[in-house]
C-alpha cells in the first residue's frame, strides 16, 4: 500500500532498509498515522461537512433570519461577475503554471539525467527551495518583481527604465503573470526531483538495453523513457494542478483585489461585513473543494492502476 | 446639531478653552453610572490570573509595541496576562465568535476582547454576538463623553454600553510635501486638481479595506456636494442617485490613479509601502497621526506632512468589545478600564500609535500636559486634523457604498 505512493524518496534521502515482520509492520503504521487521522478526519471532514450545510442556507448567524434551505448561494455565486472572472482567472493560472512547470521540468530532468558529474550537488541545490512556504516565496517575487521592486531599482539606477512606472507590471497584474511566476518557482524543483526518481528506476537499465541494440536518444526518449516516466509525472502535476487550483495566500499577496481566484474571493466572500454572503463563500469553497477532490480521485485512480514506482 | 456638539467637546478637550468644564465634568459624566466599588472590586478580584485574548488587526509594528509592552506591562500589575492575536482584518475575530455561536459555544469562547469600530460592530450587532452594559460603567468611564453622539453611537449605532472607545481617529491626508504643493493639499478641490495634473501619484485601497473604503466616502461626499442627505436610515433611492455621482467621478480620476486605476492595492499595509517606494505621493489615511514614526524610520520622505482640506476628512471613534461568550470578562473590563485610562490614552497620541486621545483629556490630571504636547513636524495636533471633519454613516450605508464601488468602479 504504502509502497503505491508515488513520490520516490530522493537519492540522499534513501532509507535504510530493515528486515523486520511485515506483518507487525504494517500494523504499528497504522496506529502510528492514527492521531493525524483523527486530527484530519474531526477538524477537516466537520468543518467540511459544516462548510457544505451552511452553503445551503442551514446555521444561518443571523439574528432572527428563518432558515431558508436551496441552492440560492449557488446562483448567486456563479451569476456574480466577481466569481465568473474568478473561475477564469483560477483555470488559467492553474493550467499555464501547471503545463509550464512540467515541461521546464521534463526538460531539466532530462538533463539532470544524462550529466554524470556533479549530478547530485545539482539535485541537492535544486531540494534547497522544497521547504519554503509558499508564502515566503510570493513575497520574495513581490520584492523582486515588482515596479518598484530590486530589479526595478537596478534598472532604474543603469537607466534602463525610469521611474518605477516604468517598470513593466509583473506583480499583482490582471493576467496574474506574479502569481504564475510564483508558483513556477516552487514547482519546477518539486516536479523535477519527482522525475528524476522516476527516471532513476529499473527505465535506465531498459534505456541501456535499447542503447546497445542500436536506438538512438531521441527514439528511446519517445518509446522507452518517456511512456515509463509518464505515470509520476502526470501525478505530479495533478498535485500542482489541485495545488495551484486551491491555493489561496500566493494571489493573495500577488494577485488584484479584482479579479481574484476562487479561493481569494470565497475569503472576501467570508469576511464581508454583510453576513448575508457567508452562504456564497461556503459555496465557492465547496465547487473548490469538489474541483480538487475530483482531482484527488483521479490522481489515486492513476497510482493504483500502475503498480510501477 | 449633534456634530456640533461633538465639535464643541473636542474643541474643550484639546484647547481647554473652558477651564470650569474641567473642573465640573468628573463629578457628574452624563448618563454614566459607574460600577460600584465592592462591584468593581470583585471584578478586579475575577481578574486575577485571567488571560485576555485580545484580537486586533496586526499591520502595525507602533500600535503591536504599545499592546504587549505598554498595555501588557500595565495588565500584568493586575494580574492579568495580555495575548494579542494578530489578525488582517478584524472581520476574521467577528467571523471567529460567530463560528462559536453557531457551534453553541456560549461560555468559552476563545476571543476576549477586539478592537472594532462600526462596520464591525454593526456585524456583530446583526448576529447578536456582544456582552453590553458594562462599557459605560468601568471606572475610567468617567472621563468619557457618553453625551456626544461621535461616542455613544459608532457609525450610527447606539453603542449601549456594548463598546468602550479606544482611540478617536480623524483621517487626513498623508502627502508628500515635495511634491504635493502647500495649496493642493488646501481643499479636496484643488486635490482632485492635483491628481489630475500629476497621473500614477494616488491611489486607494480596495474596499472593503478600512481605508479603502473611508477613501471612496470621502470621494462619495464630495461628488454629491456633501454628507447631509445621507445621514440616518439608508435609503434606496437616495443610494441610487448618490452613488451614479460618486461611480462617474471615480471613473473619471481613474486613469489618472496609480497604475491607471487598473488595479488599486489590497490593504492600508500596501498602499503604504507604495508611498514609502515612492510610487505615489500622497493617500488619505485614518492612521495620519501615526505617519511620523515612519518618518523617523526613514521609511516615509522627511518632506512628510499630514493634513486635512478645508472641506474635512471623515473621522470616528475605534472601540474595544467583548465577545458574549468570552471565559474571560473581567479580565477585559480591567484591560479596557487600562486602555482608557489618561496616561495610556495620552500615549497613544504622543507615541503616534494611533489618533489621538478619546476620552476628555481636560477632565484629568494629564490636561496641562497634554494641552502642552509637542507636535512632530510631519504630523499635526489632532484639533486641525479633526476640523471640518464628515461623520460615516450607518453600516447599511456603508456596504452599499462599497459594494457600489465594486460593481461600477472596480469591474467596470
Amino acid at each position: 500500500m504504502i509502497k503505491e505512493t508515488i513520490a520516490t524518496p530522493a537519492p540522499f534521502l534513501r532509507i535504510p532498509r530493515r528486515k523486520v515482520n511485515q506483518f507487525s509492520d504494517s500494523r504499528k503504521v497504522k496506529w502510528l498515522i492514527l492521531p493525524t487521522l483523527l486530527v484530519l478526519v474531526i477538524l477537516f471532514l466537520g468543518g467540511f461537512i459544516f462548510g457544505i450545510l451552511q452553503s445551503f442556507g442551514y446555521f444561518s448567524v443571523i439574528q432572527g433570519q428563518k432558515e431558508v434551505i436551496s441552492f440560492e448561494a449557488y446562483r448567486a455565486a456563479l451569476s456574480s461577475d466577481i466569481v465568473r472572472s474568478g473561475i477564469l482567472l483560477t483555470f488559467r493560472v492553474a493550467f499555464l503554471s501547471t503545463f509550464i512547470s512540467t515541461v521546464v521540468a521534463l526538460a531539466i530532468a532530462l538533463m539532470i539525467s544524462r550529466v554524470k558529474r556533479f549530478q547530485s550537488t545539482i539535485i541537492g541545490l535544486m531540494q534547497f527551495n522544497i521547504p519554503i512556504p509558499h508564502v515566503v516565496a510570493a513575497t520574495g517575487i513581490l520584492l523582486t518583481f515588482s515596479q518598484s521592486g530590486i530589479i526595478s531599482r537596478i534598472t532604474n539606477q543603469l537607466g534602463i527604465t525610469h521611474f518605477s512606472s516604468g517598470f513593466p507590471i509583473i506583480t499583482n497584474d490582471r493576467f496574474g503573470y506574479g502569481i504564475i511566476l510564483s508558483y513556477l518557482w516552487k514547482e519546477i524543483p518539486f516536479l523535477c526531483i519527482l522525475i528524476l526518481g522516476a527516471l532513476r528506476g529499473p527505465v535506465t537499465q531498459l534505456d541501456e538495453t535499447a542503447r546497445t541494440m542500436g536506438a538512438k536518444y531521441s527514439y528511446r526518449l519517445r518509446r522507452v523513457t518517456l511512456p515509463y516516466i509518464f505515470p509520476s509525472m502526470l501525478s505530479g502535476t495533478i498535485i500542482v494542478f489541485a495545488f495551484s487550483f486551491g491555493s489561496y495566500e500566493v494571489p493573495y499577496i500577488l494577485g488584484q483585489p479584482f479579479p481574484s481566484t476562487l479561493p481569494v474571493v470565497a475569503y472576501q466572500f467570508y469576511t464581508n461585513r454583510d453576513l448575508a454572503y457567508r452562504p456564497m463563500a461556503m459555496a465557492l469553497a465547496t465547487i473548490t473543494s469538489l474541483v480538487i477532490g475530483l482531482l484527488v480521485y483521479f490522481y489515486m485512480k492513476l497510482t493504483r492502476q500502475d503498480g510501477r514506482p | 446639531m449633534k456634530r456640533k456638539m461633538f465639535k464643541t467637546a473636542l474643541a474643550t478637550a484639546i484647547l481647554a478653552v473652558a477651564p470650569i468644564l474641567v473642573v465640573a465634568a468628573p463629578s457628574h459624566a452624563v448618563g454614566t453610572t459607574l460600577y460600584t466599588g465592592p462591584q468593581w472590586n470583585k471584578i478586579l478580584s475575577d481578574a486575577k490570573g485571567q488571560t485576555v485574548n485580545w484580537y486586533m488587526w496586526g499591520g502595525s509594528s507602533e500600535i503591536n509595541d504599545y499592546v504587549n509592552n505598554y498595555l501588557g506591562a500595565a495588565a500584568k500589575k493586575f494580574g492579568i496576562t495580555l495575548n494579542q492575536v494578530k489578525l488582517n482584518g478584524t472581520a476574521e475575530a467577528v467571523n471567529k465568535v460567530l463560528g462559536e455561536k453557531q457551534a453553541g459555544n456560549t461560555t468559552k469562547g476563545s476571543v476576549d476582547m477586539i478592537w472594532i469600530n462600526g462596520e464591525n460592530f454593526a456585524t456583530g450587532r446583526q448576529a447578536g454576538i456582544w456582552y453590553c452594559d458594562w462599557a459605560t460603567k468601568i471606572p475610567n468611564a468617567k472621563f468619557v463623553d457618553w453625551t456626544s453622539s461621535a461616542v455613544n453611537s459608532d457609525f450610527g449605532l447606539a453603542v449601549n454600553g456594548c463598546e468602550a472607545p479606544w482611540a478617536q481617529a480623524s483621517s487626513g491626508l498623508v502627502y508628500d510635501s515635495k511634491v504635493v504643493g502647500k495649496s493642493d493639499a488646501a481643499s479636496l478641490v484643488n486635490f482632485v486638481a492635483w491628481v489630475k495634473a500629476h497621473p500614477g501619484q494616488f491611489t486607494y485601497p480596495a474596499p472593503p479595506d478600512f481605508n479603502g473604503s473611508m477613501t471612496v466616502r470621502r470621494f462619495f461626499y464630495y461628488a454629491n456636494g456633501g454628507y447631509s442627505n445621507f445621514l440616518g436610515a439608508f435609503d434606496q433611492a437616495k443610494f441610487n442617485a448618490g452613488e451614479a455621482k460618486m461611480a462617474s467621478f471615480l471613473n473619471d480620476l481613474k486613469p489618472y490613479l496609480w497604475r491607471k486605476g487598473a488595479t488599486y492595492p489590497a490593504s492600508i499595509g500596501d498602499l503604504e509601502k507604495l508611498y514609502a517606494n515612492g510610487e505615489i505621493s500622497a493617500y488619505f489615511s485614518y492612521g495620519a497621526l501615526a505617519a511620523f514614526p515612519n518618518v523617523d524610520k526613514g521609511l516615509f520622505p522627511k518632506s512628510t506632512r499630514v493634513g486635512t482640506f478645508k472641506e474635512g476628512m471623515i473621522g470616528n471613534n475605534s472601540y474595544v468589545t467583548i465577545p458574549f461568550n468570552s471565559p474571560n470578562k473581567a479580565g477585559a473590563q480591567v484591560l479596557a478600564n487600562i486602555i482608557d485610562s489618561p496616561a495610556a490614552q495620552m500615549k497613544l497620541q504622543t507615541d503616534g500609535v494611533i489618533g489621538s486621545p478619546s476620552i476628555l483629556m481636560n477632565r484629568t490630571t494629564l490636561s496641562g500636559r497634554y494641552r502642552e504636547l509637542p507636535i512632530h513636524p510631519s504630523s499635526t495636533s489632532p484639533a486641525i486634523l479633526a476640523k471640518n471633519s464628515n461623520p460615516e454613516l450607518t453600516s447599511a450605508w456603508l456596504k452599499a457604498i462599497d459594494a457600489g464601488w465594486q460593481k461600477d468602479v472596480q469591474q467596470k
